[in-house]
């Protein structure tokens, strides 16, 4: 099945065109890196289908869901986790698990995906201090944890390790890859084309606010005959 | 525990674990006001104590006598002894004895008041500070020196005519007043039942204007806080209505406010207590006088209440999506809720029905009028004023709630945004 399902996406910002039509489908249970540069339309893909931003023409279905005329069905799918996202500094992060938990709570044990939101985060005892306390690291590893605990269908990742150091970055990739193993789909986004080429399983080249290209890491490497993915990248923008 | 209690009781910890909050808007009102009441009331009694009063008696004669004995028995006076008779001296005794009054009686004083041909005794006071003590004895003065001359007259009036009540002949006349309120008659002064009438249309407008900010304040502060430590986008992709979120943190707010609300007018009452000396008590209550609230008036006020506070919690909310940060948020609240909310102190002072017909209209379109307005008509069981207040302020809430519902339900939480461009032409070279 397809989990998303994007046609002509175009969203413009008053006068200023951030996607100028941008179509990709990402098949369940893999995973989909968009990768580009900084404001090139990652983020603003990744916020119209989290249905945050309403799109100025196109479609986009997750699930076979419209995320216009069902977003509420839509967000049952998803657990998005922004680029620049915080959590509650005033709780705990195990509280900061549970009341997020608490919104998938239909028929399944809040307690269970506390217990692997706190086996994500590896926070250890500091679990149960306040979201305050915690370094920059500590918190996206939290908010990691808070948006595959709840296992949801699809998963999207803007820049999941943003602000991390190697050692964390590593640790998330495999976070990421472990979850997907499990049968979710991710879609990631990220200006590191070395780790999205690590982590998906096909990508979406995107510059400008289109797509360049796209397919899986080795066949694009093959036909812009590239080493890694900058390689890919850089082609690609000449090619255009 | 459904979606919407989960938002009301995370907002509710959020809000309640917040430092600030808590100090700022439970605590200090809670802790500082009665201790400012108490250090006025500190200052005014340590004010209020004895008065020394020196004096001098060049005269020393029946009537002087009369007098000083008068001083002495009058509360809060008593007198200290300089042992001279000359000015300076006493002066400069009384100074390094700290007693602040030195009352110098004439000679001839008693055959100038028996002849009543009016004397003058000379009253040194000695100021060192401008602290309200100084104030207090210097009035403590003046009214003792009244009631002496009012004991004296009385004496002098026994003395000449035998046959008159003194007290007759300085009072001919008293005054029996009978106030006709809403048809019934008191017989108690006009002064009187303006100032019970006053206090209680106090209480409402000054409990609701805090109130209201304080709402206001919370809501603008909930709301920006999402932005500023960027969880509102990550709440807003939940499986959860947005208006479950929106009528959560509204739900949240108004509980914590309401929290903080109550903290205020304890303290703030506790804080005026402090003013309160030996108050005579008003000798009638608002039921002799027909003007209680029945239990219909007082559901009527609750409503026009619940709503104004419901009206300032979504109108905050609105504004709250158009700034990034906490603290603009809030500047942002305060200055557009103020200008809706202290009109109606016009109310406390003056019934809106006296008032100019501009005025009067401008008071009628401002929201938070109404419960004020309110609280007076039910005092006069004025229902229809009452329900027409509470239909405008329910079609005026149901306006900005609906505002608040779109635009929570549109990219346009996300996106709004206040910006304040300088002009060009104001920039400094």
């Amino acid at each position: 099945m397809t989990a998303i399902q994007t046609t002509d996406l175009v969203k413009n910002y008053g006068s200023i065109e951030a996607l100028k039509g941008i179509s990709f489908a990402v098949n369940e249970g893999e995973i989909f890196g968009l990768i580009g540069p900084n404001g090139a339309g990652k983020t603003t893909t990744l916020r119209v289908i989290s249905t945050l931003l309403e799109i100025t023409s196109g479609t986009v279905r997750v699930f076979g869901y419209d995320i216009q005329e069902e977003p509420e069905e839509v967000r049952k799918q998803i657990s998005y986790l922004p680029e620049e996202a915080g959590a509650y500094k005033n709780l705990s992060g195990k509280e900061y698990l549970k009341f997020m938990a608490q919104f998938y709570s239909d028929g399944r044990n809040i307690q269970e995906m506390i217990q692997i939101g706190m086996s994500i985060s590896r926070l250890g005892d500091r679990i149960t201090d306040k979201v305050s306390t915690y370094s920059k690291g500590m918190t996206r590893k939290l908010l990691v944890a808070r948006a595959l605990m709840m296992e949801p269908p699809l998963a999207i990742l803007d820049e999941p390790t943003s602000g991390l150091d190697v050692i964390n970055s590593q640790e998330v990739r495999k976070i990421i890859r472990g979850f997907a193993r499990k049968g979710s789909t991710v879609l990631l986004s990220s200006h590191n084309m070395l780790e999205v080429e690590f982590l998906s399983d096909r990508v979406a080249l995107i510059g400008e606010g289109l797509i360049l290209d796209s397919g899986s890491p080795a066949e694009l490497k093959k036909k812009y005959n590239a080493q890694n993915l900058e390689e890919v990248f850089m082609e690609a923008v000449t090619h255009e | 525990m459904s979606k919407f209690t989960t938002i009301l009781i995370k907002e509710m910890k959020d809000l309640l674990r917040d430092p600030k909050i808590v100090v700022g808007m439970i605590v200090v009102p809670l802790l500082m006001f009665p201790a400012m009441g108490a250090m006025f009331r500190t200052g005014i009694e340590s004010a209020e104590q004895k008065t020394q009063i020196a004096v001098i008696d060049l005269d020393n004669q029946a009537f002087s006598q009369a007098f000083i004995a008068a001083l002495e028995n009058s509360p809060g006076v008593s007198l200290y002894d300089v042992d001279s008779n000359n000015v300076e001296e006493g002066i400069q005794k009384a100074e390094s004895a700290e007693v602040k009054v030195l009352m110098v009686i004439p000679e001839g004083f008693t055959a100038d008041i028996q002849n009543a041909s009016g004397t003058e005794i000379e009253v040194y006071t000695i100021v060192e500070g401008l602290g309200m003590g100084e104030v207090i004895s210097t009035a403590r003065v003046d009214e003792i020196i009244k009631g002496i001359n009012r004991s004296l007259s009385e004496k002098v009036i026994q003395e000449q005519i035998p046959t008159m009540n003194p007290a007759k002949v300085l009072d001919p006349i008293t005054a029996k007043s009978v106030t006709i309120v809403q048809g019934k008659r008191v017989n108690v002064s006009p002064t009187i039942i303006a100032g019970l009438i006053s206090s209680q249309s106090f209480i409402v407008p000054v409990v609701l204007m805090v109130m209201i900010l304080f709402v206001a304040q919370m809501a603008a502060t909930s709301m920006a806080t999402e932005k500023e430590n960027k969880t509102l986008e990550t709440l807003l992709t939940l499986p959860v209505s947005r208006i479950s979120i929106l009528a959560g943190k509204m739900g949240g707010t108004a509980v914590v406010s309401l929290i903080a609300a109550v903290a205020y007018i304890i303290g703030f009452s506790y804080y005026m207590s402090a003013f309160q000396f030996d108050s005579q008590e008003i000798p009638i209550s608002m039921e002799d006088i027909g003007l209680s609230i029945t239990p219909i008036g007082f559901l009527l006020l609750g409503i026009s209440i619940f709503m104004a506070v419901l009206a300032a919690l979504s109108l905050a909310m609105i504004l709250a999506v158009f700034t990034q940060d906490v603290r603009s948020a809030q500047s942002l609240v305060s200055f557009t809720i103020m200008p809706l909310v202290f009109p109606a102190m016009i109310l406390v002072f003056a019934d809106i029905n006296s008032l100019p017909t501009a005025l009067r209209y401008v008071l009628l379109v401002l929201p938070f009028s109404h419960p004020t307005i309110a609280a007076n008509a039910v005092v006069l069981k004025n229902y229809a004023m009452v329900l027409g207040g509470i239909a405008y302020l329910a079609v005026f809430t149901l306006c900005v709630l609906y505002i608040a519902a779109r635009m929570f339900s549109t990219e346009r939480v996300i996106t709004a945004k206040i910006t304040f461009r300088r002009k060009k032409g104001n920039r400094n070279p």
